[in-house]
């Protein structure tokens, strides 16, 4: 693999003409650790450097370092989602600070990996009669303008602003996490039904 | 109908329209968190049961996780190879939290959980 085509955002190599490349080239530059994350198109050689677990690659794509520490990272996103947790909120920070993608690019994993799981949930819980789609819909509605008007802030943004404000929006939450835990503790009667509920939840 | 349960029917839906866009702001931005919002905000300001308001968040959440993954895909913010070595992990993962949720203590969890994503979050700000 010529090492200057190797991007950094998707973790290997690329195409030159690869339209994305140019796209996102606004985010190349990451001040906070001083590297190139993505290969420059038309600018010559990329001077990013490939990951150790990349270049050592004789055991093919399939399980070099970085694939494993990704499906380590899903694991672990997927045990704390599975226990009725925020996945999103481990999966994204997980993969940022771990294997560095671009930010907008660690948001869509997780989007992405969102719709199977919740398409399961989903079943089950229409199955069990446990959606109140008299309550849901119109927050539907005005969610999908909320959504639509999200990403495109988002898409506005670039990758290491979003990233910032993306810090600030988790620990927001961590502060919430921890504050509502006396409530909880309260309706430990309903404790046993709630796991059984977020079992299949998540 | 009287004027005044009219009233309250406009404000309800107020409260329905507010709890989806930011939720879906929310979700759309940051690509997570939907859920985070939405749980609370119908147990609090709806008055939903603690698990039918998780069961209807994902059928809120899955249609605007949709529309949001369709703009970033659009945008060519989209690694398939990435997702697909994540996903499989997390299908996995989703499994065993699923079985252990039974073993583990809730509580500490919870509170480790917290304790990263506050860590996290000072890492991504710096």
């Amino acid at each position: 693999m010529a090492q200057k085509d190797f991007c950094n955002i998707h973790g290997r190599c690329r195409d030159q003409d690869d339209p994305l490349a140019d796209r996102v080239r606004g985010d190349a530059w990451d001040a906070g650790t001083g590297t190139l994350s993505h290969f420059r198109m038309g600018q010559g050689p990329c001077p990013c450097v490939p990951p150790a677990s990349h270049s050592g690659g004789k055991a093919g794509i399939l399980f070099d370092t970085r694939t494993i520490i990704l499906f380590l990272i899903g694991l672990a996103a997927g045990t704390i989602s599975g226990m009725g947790m925020g996945g999103g909120a481990i999966l994204i920070p997980a993969l940022v600070l771990a294997t560095n993608p671009e930010q907008h690019i660690a948001q869509s994993v997780n989007l992405l990996f969102f719709v199977p799981t919740a398409v399961i949930a989903l079943v089950i819980h229409i199955k069990n009669k446990q959606i109140d789609f008299k309550m849901a819909w119109p927050i539907i509605i005005s969610g999908l303008c909320g959504a639509f008007l999200g990403s495109l802030l988002a898409a506005r943004l670039g990758g290491g602003q979003l990233k910032k404000l993306f810090g600030f929006f988790l620990l927001a939450m961590s502060i919430y996490e921890m504050f509502r835990k006396g409530k909880q503790e309260k309706h430990t009667k309903h404790g046993n039904q709630e796991k059984q509920e977020n079992r299949e939840n998540r | 109908m009287n004027k005044e349960s009219k009233g309250n029917k406009f404000k309800k839906y107020i409260k329905y329209v507010a709890i989806g866009l930011v939720t879906g702001a929310a979700n759309g931005l940051f690509g997570s968190g939907g859920g985070t919002i939405a749980v609370p905000a119908m147990v609090h300001f709806l008055g939903a049961e603690e698990h039918k308001a998780h069961a209807t968040a994902i059928s809120v959440i899955l249609p605007l996780t949709v529309v949001s993954s369709v703009f970033y895909i659009s945008k060519g913010y989209a690694d398939w190879g990435l997702t697909l070595k994540v996903t499989l992990g997390g299908l996995i993962g989703g499994y065993i939290g699923a079985r252990l949720l039974n073993v583990c203590p809730e509580k500490w969890l919870r509170r480790i959980f917290a304790i990263f994503m506050a860590a996290a979050g000072i890492r991504m700000i710096l």
